[in-house]
């Protein structure tokens, strides 16, 4: 990406590293801009391979059981923008940290921890407790199993095939979830849809809230669960029938309900503000996620110029920020909320 | 007053009485007016009784028993992280060096300390390797006070106006791009915040409304301590 | 299918009761926000309002402590209710015999001059029941203010029915003469 720009002013060195790594280790990356992809190999041993100017030098440390990646200016601030291509076992468990750094891992295996500032976040596999954070920029993850938690701010997400306990949490943007086999669910968006597809287990507690923003889950006809759906400018829709007991405002029907299925044992709590709240059978079609693939209006923002904080860092200007951007990035409003109005 | 009357005007308003007692007491009542006033003060005592309000205590109690019932795993009350740890634990925090203490414990931050425990637990045993808390941190240590935030009182406006705070101190440090992005964010979040409060003030009875409130609020304060994190971690 | 109108309090209470039995502490807060005002009235005018405080705490931590036991066949209100009963009931036996020896003496309140009627009319009601005699005063706070029955009283204080009714009556005729002041 952007490092070749800088590659081709500079003489370039190639690191291509392989280390045995005991079972148990686990690898530690810290990249603060560009690519670490990570792919998995029948081998107890680490791959590391990363092409950088004569200016960096590429740190490969192990100690006690942590494999330690990390890029270094040898002429002083942090490196240029690296891009790491990282062959681990498929056991290994793995933690990057990055600012500007795209981390995308494929087949791994054990615990993912990864945190970012602006960069997309894509990851096929993870077993444990798997952690995925970023400010800007696409969250994926599928085919994990464990404990999840994921956290974005200005992004949906994409989880699909996840097994285990699931916690997302994002500021403006959807939580699109797929074949999702959960007993324990929280999700939760300001601004943003929130689209469910999974079993409702027995004892299950699920909790998707939402300020604006469309809620939909699945029920399947033989349930055993506690359902409180909860609106104040939106309203209740159901694919099938939900009889309500004669006398009950219709009204408030609309807005606010508990519905018991069978012995009621799992509790699913759906809340939006401002918008509804969907139910369907297991198998029927889910509009909201089509919306999602249709081109949707982002807060467009650029990524931040590399190359003038390499330039700032290698002229000693340890902090970057103060620089100007040049041209201020126009933030479009937030979606217009509905206004609240009184029942 | 005749005592082996008014003896039963209790059982009598309470209806303890079998239905041959009870006649007693009504026949006797219609020809004696101290006891049927007796009677009605009795009444007034009850319907005062019933009447009495709740009154929640003068201080808020919470942190106490937050206190106790966080001790309840192997974890002090009071401790000591690193940013890293804090990131990975998703616990607001607020760096030592803005001379500020706060903690806050909500449903994200417990599940996740909960998590954090477990797999470090898990982890420790099937593989051996650290736990994610006790990664290295990557950037620079710092030691976090904790103490307790509530998201229904005045420490949290205090909590956020101390994390707005060390996100202007700290700005600097973020490109301005990540500024936008976080100041549009907040921006969303006050006006869901807004919204909220505007319609529990129609319908303040609706505790859907009120526990949506603390979830943006709480949102809110997630957003700006992961935002100052960023400004220490960038350093 | 059952469907019924939200309760809402109700409905917000088991979710959070399921959430909090799962470890989850905001959850546990929203408990205590819901319940702390009719708790502490109960400990406060069990007790004092020097013990109040604490034993409030003491309660709700051991709620915490004893909500994967709560098995939602009673209501989480009424659970929590009558484990907050218990608690102060141990703790009045526990101290029972320094209170006695503080607590005034029955005739006192007897003597007590009748206040002129006044605005506050609650805070002297309250405070008349803080000088009734210990046995009556459970009594009359679970019966007339808090609801439960005699057959319930008798078994959570551990004495029989026409106790519980005779302390009731004592504590009412005594409570007469604060109607007014």
């Amino acid at each position: 990406m952007l490092a070749e720009l800088v590659f081709s002013m500079t003489a370039m060195t190639t690191t291509d590293q392989t280390v045995q790594v005991a079972k148990g280790s686990k690898l530690d990356v810290n990249n603060f801009a560009g690519d670490v992809n990570v792919k998995v190999w029948d081998r107890d041993s680490v791959r590391v391979e990363v092409t950088h100017s004569d200016r960096e030098a590429i740190d490969i440390k192990q100690d006690e059981q942590i494999l330690r990646i990390r890029g270094r200016s040898l002429r002083g601030g942090p490196p240029r923008s690296l891009d790491y291509t990282i062959t681990v076992p498929g056991w290994m468990a793995i933690n990057v940290n990055g600012t500007y750094a795209d981390v995308t891992l494929e087949g791994v295996g054990g615990d993912v921890a990864i945190e970012t500032t602006r960069g997309d976040i894509k990851v096929r596999g993870g077993s444990g407790f798997i952690s995925l954070k970023s400010v800007q920029g696409d969250i994926s993850l599928e085919k994990a199993k464990g404990r999840v938690e994921v956290r974005a701010v200005n992004e949906g997400m994409h989880l699909v095939d996840i097994n285990g306990d699931l916690s997302a949490e994002t500021t403006n943007g959807s939580i699109i979830l797929d074949r999702i086999d959960s007993g324990n669910v929280d999700l939760y968006t300001v601004n943003g849809n929130i689209s469910y597809d999974g079993p409702i287990k027995d004892r299950g507690v699920y909790r998707l809230t939402t300020h604006n923003g469309m809620i939909a889950m699945p029920v399947a006809e033989r349930v055993n669960a506690t359902l409180t759906l909860r609106t104040y400018n939106g309203s209740i829709r159901s694919s099938f029938q939900l009889t309500p007991p004669s006398g009950d405002d219709a009204q408030k029907r609309n807005k606010r309900m508990t519905v018991t299925l069978g012995n009621g044992s799992a509790h699913v709590e759906l809340e939006s503000f401002g918008g509804a709240i969907s139910l369907r059978r297991p198998g029927e079609p889910r509009p909201e996620t089509e919306q999602r693939r249709r081109p949707r209006e982002r807060v467009k923002v650029d990524m931040p110029d590399i190359d003038q904080i390499v330039e700032d860092a290698l002229a000693g200007a340890f902090e970057y920020a103060p620089h100007p951007v040049p041209v201020p990035v126009p933030l479009p409003m937030p979606m217009p909320m509905p206004v609240p109005r009184p029942r | 007053m005749h005592e082996e009357w008014t003896d039963k005007l209790s059982d009598y308003l309470d209806d303890e009485l079998s239905p041959r007692e009870r006649q007693a007491v009504e026949s006797h009542l219609r020809g004696c007016a101290e006891c049927a006033a007796v009677l009605d003060d009795l009444t007034r005592v009850v319907e005062r009784a019933q009447r009495l309000d709740r009154r929640p205590p003068r201080a808020d109690l919470w942190d106490g028993i937050a206190a106790r019932i966080e001790t309840r795993g192997a974890a002090p009350r009071r401790v000591s992280f690193t940013l890293p740890q804090l990131a990975a634990a998703a616990v607001v925090l607020i760096a030592a060096s803005a001379g500020i203490a706060w903690q806050f414990a909500d449903r994200a931050a417990s599940r996740s300390a909960d998590i954090a425990r477990s797999t470090e637990a898990q982890s420790r045993a099937s593989s051996g390797y650290e736990a994610p808390a006790e990664r290295e941190p990557s950037a620079e240590r710092s030691n976090i006070d904790i103490a307790h935030v509530s998201f229904a009182d005045a420490q949290y406006d205090a909590a956020v106006s101390d994390f707005e705070k060390a996100l202007q101190n700290g700005r600097r440090r973020l490109d301005k791009t990540t500024i936008a992005i976080v100041e549009h964010n907040l921006q969303i979040i006050d006006q869901a915040i807004e919204q909220a409060r505007q319609a529990l003030e129609t319908d303040p009875a609706n505790d859907y409304l009120s526990g949506h409130l603390v979830d943006a609020r709480r949102r809110k304060l997630d957003l700006l301590r992961r935002a100052a994190a960023l400004t220490i971690e960038s350093d | 299918m059952a469907l019924s109108a939200d309760t809402p309090i109700q409905t917000g209470i088991e979710t959070d009761v399921a959430l909090a039995a799962r470890g989850d502490a905001s959850a546990f807060e929203r408990l205590y926000r819901t319940h702390v005002a009719r708790i502490h009235s109960l400990t406060r005018r069990m007790l004092s309002s020097d013990e109040a405080d604490e034993v409030t705490q003491d309660i709700f931590v051991r709620t915490w402590q004893k909500l994967s036991q709560f098995r939602g066949d009673s209501a989480f209100t009424t659970w929590l209710h009558r484990l907050a009963v218990n608690v102060v009931i141990e703790r009045r036996r526990t101290f029972a015999i320094q209170r006695e020896r503080m607590a005034p003496d029955p005739a006192v309140l007897d003597s007590l001059p009748v206040a002129p009627p006044r605005a506050d009319l609650t805070v002297d009601f309250e405070h008349a029941i803080g000088q009734l005699p210990p046995g009556a005063r459970e009594v009359f706070l679970l019966h007339d203010v808090e609801g439960y029955k005699h057959r319930e009283i008798a078994v959570m204080l551990g004495v029989a029915t026409g106790t519980s009714k005779r302390q009731l009556h004592r504590a009412r005729m005594l409570m007469r003469k604060h109607l007014n002041g």
